[in-house]
């Protein structure tokens, strides 16, 4: 198509004029008919001037030719060239997006990158077979653009193997987690309660390993946190040593954390990989932007050489080519006057068909593309046929312009809307990762709330430890009165029955007494019967012997009450006795109350002491808490600044977007100029 | 402490009444003094110079074929003497010998070779204040009987002779 398109082209010039140019000039020959043989001179320049003329209108027919062609030949051909140009770009977002994920945990993005990959590798040739020759040396810059690209993207390749290996091990690591974590989470609660601490610590600390691992990708320096991770996972083994042996979940917990180790050892070994990799996705991001750029001037340099350039060139050639008829005409004229008395009625006949001519120009100079040119027997007649033709096609460029430039108009008008969408989702996701920023604050004051709350249950627990201290003590000094009361009672009680003795002792005597007084009364009762017998010599006697016997039967009177009395004591020991056997009873049953009691205030103590280090384990948790939340606070905002460059970015594409929209209206402005 | 101010009270009573009772011998009589005993609930006075001795009661011989009130013989200071349960003689009452038991030992005038068993001698009783009424004086407070024993009717009475059941 577009080899005869050239061929065409280069006939006209050439001179070999196979289809219009006859036609002229047989028109040229007509009109020299007309001609006297007195103006030989005038005829000789016309004919000079007409073959300017015709060479003029040739070169704009041409042009105006090319430029048609442009639009469906040559066009289609440069159109070609810029589809494969425009692709480049959106390749090398891809060849980034791709490089930068395989190196970020995506191993599977290597199957895409290997097919990208192959397209990447047939656009030299095909940017070269399509531009014939056309902008070689910037395809050429661009061709080896590429090459270099292709050849850090092989570099990347080469680490596939390493890398999915890596990625399966992260796998695995994080699979493996899940399981432990429910496992540990288990053993929290069955444990006793010092290991319970052990678990949640082999918890937690797992927890960390995992965060750095999943931040494998993105660290810095790969090899500096793969050290860390080994330094935490010694401190997992020391742990685990702390936990009960024989236990089955805890052999399965070491275990899994074993099988992570051996993973954690093979990444290590892989981490040099890594980093090579990264090097060269580093080089990429350089190379495709370089090739991108490449592509752009590439495009550019279309637009610059492009229809534009032939249509207005076929303008300029049908622009020079009426300005020299009209210079042709006012030679003519001046001529023609000189020669006037020879050509009067010629001249008449010429002016007029001229002014006729020009009239029409007129209007078609002023951008009304669809009057045309009154094409008469006249001398202007091929002039004008000429003319029309060139009109004819000049209209039809005017009239493909201005149809690019609604289309372009319409899809920047679509690209705008697309990218505000854009610009609304990043908006959206920027509001949405401030108010998620806003709950993770929430959880943290929580946490903070619970860490408190945890601190006074400790406080008050320490207090009920210590106020059952103080209760254990009473009770000691309760019971050790008791034991006092209980020997002092003994003791009493001895007494009493010593004293229930001596007032035994007492009654013997007492009867003794009384036998003695028996007998002393007997005795001064004869004495009395003797002092009877002996008359009145013995009355002295008798009066004493009387006394004596009264004297007795008093002393019997009182050794009777001494007796009575001495019954009374007795029975009143023996109840006090008894009283004092009741209270060593009521003394062993408060010793024995109160010893249950210290028994009750033990079991409070041990509760109390349990309760205690309950909450411990609930104030490391809440740590652990915090810090996780800590952590989600930092991603949150790392997110977030990412979301803000993203939306960086829609706004300055939308600015080009506006500005393509803008170009697009003044094309479409200086279009108008012409009524097609 | 109560008590032994009583006793030294007594005591003291004691000599001045003696003292007192010595220096007055005309005027107090001792004939209204008599030896009261009991026998079973029966209590009975004897003249002063009707008895010559209260004893402990000795061992005696029971006697085959006598009254009952003939309770048998005794070696007294090495002379032999029948042993008459007052209680029983008199008036039937049941008696047994315990630790206030005691023997009266007559006065030899009546040379009655017999000693009487009281159940317990009760001590010198005044009747100076008793109402009289035969043999009998009564106590003007608690109207209390006290039998005066004739020994000379006893002892001579066809009763006392006959022993043999």
């Amino acid at each position: 198509m577009s080899e005869d398109l050239m061929s065409r082209t280069m006939s006209f010039f050439v001179g070999g004029a196979k289809s219009d140019a006859p036609v002229r000039k047989m028109n040229l020959r007509k009109k020299s008919k007309f001609e006297s043989a007195k103006s030989f001179a005038l005829r000789n320049e016309m004919a000079i001037y007409g073959g300017i003329l015709v060479v003029l209108i040739a070169a704009s027919g041409a042009t105006a030719l090319v430029a048609r062609d442009s639009e469906s030949a040559v066009a289609a051909k440069r159109a070609a060239l810029a589809i494969e140009v425009g692709k480049i770009r959106p390749l090398m977002f891809r060849v980034d997006d791709l490089a930068n994920k395989v190196v970020s945990g995506q191993s599977s993005s290597f199957d895409r990158l290997h097919e990208v990959n192959g397209q990447l590798n047939v656009i030299p040739q095909t940017l070269t077979e399509l531009s014939g020759g056309v902008s070689s040396e910037r395809i050429n810059k661009l061709s080896s653009s590429l090459n270099q690209l292709m050849i850090s993207i092989a570099g990347i390749q080469s680490g596939e193997k390493g890398l999915r290996d890596i990625d399966q091990s992260l796998a695995k690591i994080n699979g493996d987690f899940g399981d432990m974590s429910v496992l540990l989470s288990d053993l929290s609660k069955t444990l006793p309660a010092s290991s319970q601490v052990t678990a949640i610590k082999i918890d937690a600390a797992m927890q960390r390993i995992g965060r750095t691992i999943g931040s494998a990708y993105t660290a810095p320096s790969f090899t500096a946190l793969m050290a860390e991770v080994g330094i935490g996972m010694e401190d997992v083994y020391t742990m685990l040593e702390e936990l009960p042996e024989g236990d089955a979940k805890v052999m399965r917990v070491s275990e899994i954390i074993d099988g992570i180790g051996t993973n954690v050892e093979g990444m290590i070994a892989q981490s040099a990989l890594i980093s090579k990799a990264k090097y060269h996705v580093s080089d990429i991001d350089k190379l495709t932007q370089a090739a991108g750029d490449d592509a752009d001037a590439l495009l550019s340099s279309f637009s610059e050489e492009s229809t534009s350039e032939w249509a207005f060139m076929s303008l300029a050639f049908a622009f020079a080519s009426l300005a020299f008829i009209v210079l042709m005409v006012v030679r003519y004229t001046q001529i023609s006057r000189k020669n006037a008395n020879d050509a009067t009625n010629q001249n008449k006949e010429n002016q007029g068909a001229i002014m006729v001519l020009m009239d029409d120009l007129d209007e078609i100079g002023n951008g009304d593309l669809t009057k045309r040119a009154r094409v008469t027997e006249s001398i202007t007649g091929s002039v004008a046929d000429s003319i029309n033709h060139t009109i004819d096609e000049l209209g039809k460029l005017v009239k493909i312009i201005s149809q690019v430039a609604g289309k372009i108009k319409g899809s920047t008008e679509s690209a705008a809307g697309m990218t505000h969408d854009l610009s609304r989702v990043v908006d959206e996701q920027s509001n949405a990762i401030h108010s998620a920023n806003g709950m993770v604050g929430m959880v943290v004051n929580s946490v903070k709330d619970i860490d408190a709350s945890a601190a006074k249950s400790a406080e008050v627990a320490k207090r009920a430890l210590s106020a059952t201290d103080k209760g254990n003590a009473a009770v000691a000094a309760s019971i050790s009165g008791m034991d006092n009361i209980r020997d002092q009672i003994q003791d009493t009680s001895k007494r009493i029955k010593r004293l229930g003795e001596s007032s035994q002792e007492i009654g013997g005597i007492i009867s003794m007494i009384s036998g003695i007084t028996e007998q002393t009364r007997v005795l001064a009762l004869n004495a009395a019967l003797q002092a009877a017998q002996a008359g009145e010599a013995g009355r002295g006697f008798a009066i004493v012997a009387e006394e004596v016997q009264h004297l007795a039967e008093r002393s019997a009177d009182a050794t009777m009450q001494i007796s009575s009395l001495v019954r009374l004591i007795q029975n009143d020991t023996h109840d006090a006795v008894a009283a004092m056997e009741r209270s060593t009873e009521g003394v062993v049953a408060g010793a024995r109350l109160t010893n249950e009691v210290g028994a009750e205030l033990n079991e409070i103590r041990a509760v109390s002491d349990e309760l205690a280090k309950i909450i411990e384990s609930i104030s490391v948790s809440t740590q652990v808490q915090s810090e996780m939340s800590r952590d989600m606070t930092k991603e949150m905002n790392s997110l977030l600044s990412v979301v803000e460059k993203s939306g960086a970015g829609v706004q300055i594409v939308e600015n080009s977007v506006s500005e393509i929209a803008g170009l697009a209206e003044q094309l479409e402005g200086s279009i108008k100029r012409f009524k097609i | 402490m109560k008590i032994e101010k009583i006793a030294a009270d007594d005591l003291v009573a004691f000599q001045e009444r003696i003292i007192q009772r010595l220096n007055s011998k005309e005027s107090h009589d001792i004939s209204g003094s008599r030896l009261g005993v009991l026998c079973g609930r029966k209590r009975f006075l004897f003249d002063m110079n009707d008895v010559l001795s209260i004893l402990p009661v000795p061992k005696f011989t029971r006697i085959p074929k006598t009254k009952s009130w003939l309770m048998g013989a005794a070696n007294l200071r090495g002379e032999l003497y029948s042993v008459v349960d007052l209680g029983r003689f008199v008036g039937d009452e049941q008696s047994e010998i315990g630790v206030e038991s005691f023997l009266l030992m007559l006065h030899p005038r009546y040379a009655s070779g017999a000693c009487l068993l009281v159940d317990s001698v009760i001590g010198l009783v005044d009747t100076g204040d008793m109402r009289q009424e035969g043999d009998s004086f009564f106590d003007t407070q608690s109207r209390i009987e006290w039998k005066q024993v004739d020994i000379d009717t006893m002892i001579h009475s066809d009763v006392f002779m006959k022993i043999k059941r």
